[in-house]
């Protein structure tokens, strides 16, 4: 199935982005902003991108989105207690869908106004815990079809890492170098774990393993194990 | 089965004078899903962590003691 799997150079920039706002912005709201102006703005084919977050006692975190239509939609969403991203997050599952849509009708109402055609939505889990939904947005439907499902999972599971520590790495006087490279080295070991399972059949934790005992046995670092698969499964640029 | 026991790794940040922080953006690097509280809690000896979180924790710290000429000294969580 061909997939609008976003390339190197767009992987690099999202890398970078994410690591660059995180050191660099003042307050919560705003790294989380950036967050989905930086996913909207990278992946290629989407339109919009928001964060549907929980908010400290009930309810849900004013709306985090990548434009002013989409932050309306999402409040919209909050107001009335329905639509696919508050879906993906109360039910922990997965929601895709054409729009509009029969189960939304308010939401639909309003995206089909302001030219969304699909929604894809997923809860950000750490350890099993929700604690949010990535939901993105396309206009054009043709995009959408293109789009990669498993490179949007492979988003919704970075993204999450980085919405469950935004305090912390806010706070955290790290380098801005040191956060770009743990980015950068945990985008190339997801690559890696991807080629090892579609080779191998197995899982992800198994495919880390993999990597790691690799990595003992030649006395290497896991990162530089990780290139070295990623650079296997690469198409020769010879080739025609 | 969790790993309960912190001793060998926080004996490995005290060699390689490694903060907790540090550690954990490591295993962020590598691919690792812990907060930074749990790796805190975890090295404090209040909460253990699970096999596969161990073994990235361990390989962050492995790979430093490569950067300094050691070869993988801690062990992994199946070789306890």
């Amino acid at each position: 199935m061909p997939g609008a799997v976003p390339d190197e150079a767009e992987e690099d920039e999202l890398s970078l982005g994410l690591a660059g706002l995180l050191f660099a912005q003042q307050t919560l709201e705003s790294a989380l902003e950036a967050v989905v102006d930086i996913v909207a703005g990278t992946l290629p084919g989407v339109d919009g991108a928001s964060l549907t977050l929980p908010a400290q006692e009930s309810g849900f975190r004013p709306p985090v989105a990548s434009s002013a239509p989409l932050r309306a939609l999402d409040d919209l969403q909050y107001r009335s207690g329905r639509g696919p991203c508050v879906e993906a997050f109360t039910t922990a599952r997965e929601v895709g869908s054409e729009l509009p849509s029969d189960r939304w009708p308010e939401f639909s109402s309003l995206a089909s106004g302001i030219g969304i055609l699909r929604v894809w939505s997923s809860p950000l889990r750490v350890r099993g815990e929700t604690g949010g939904a990535l939901n993105l947005f396309w206009a054009d439907e043709a995009a959408a079809a293109r789009f990669s499902i498993e490179a949007a999972r492979v988003l919704a599971a970075q993204t999450a890492v980085v919405v469950a520590n935004a305090h912390e790495l806010a706070d955290a006087k790290f380098h801005n170098a040191q956060l770009r490279h743990a980015l950068e080295t945990r985008t190339v070991i997801g690559q890696a774990q991807g080629v090892l399972m579609t080779r191998q059949g197995i899982d992800a934790p198994t495919a880390f393993d993999v990597l790691r005992r690799a990595s003992q046995r030649t006395n290497r670092k896991l990162h530089d194990i990780a290139a070295d698969v990623v650079a296997s499964a690469a198409p020769d640029p010879t080739e025609t | 089965m969790p790993v309960t026991d912190p001793g060998p790794l926080a004996a490995a940040l005290t060699v390689l004078g490694l903060t907790v922080e540090q550690l954990w953006l490591d295993s962020l690097g590598l691919g690792g899903n812990l907060e930074v509280a749990d790796v805190r809690d975890f090295l404090t000896g209040n909460k253990g962590i699970a096999e596969l979180d161990y073994d990235v924790l361990v390989q962050a710290a492995n790979d430093r003691f490569v950067d300094i000429g050691g070869d993988h000294p801690l062990a992994y969580a199946d070789e306890l």
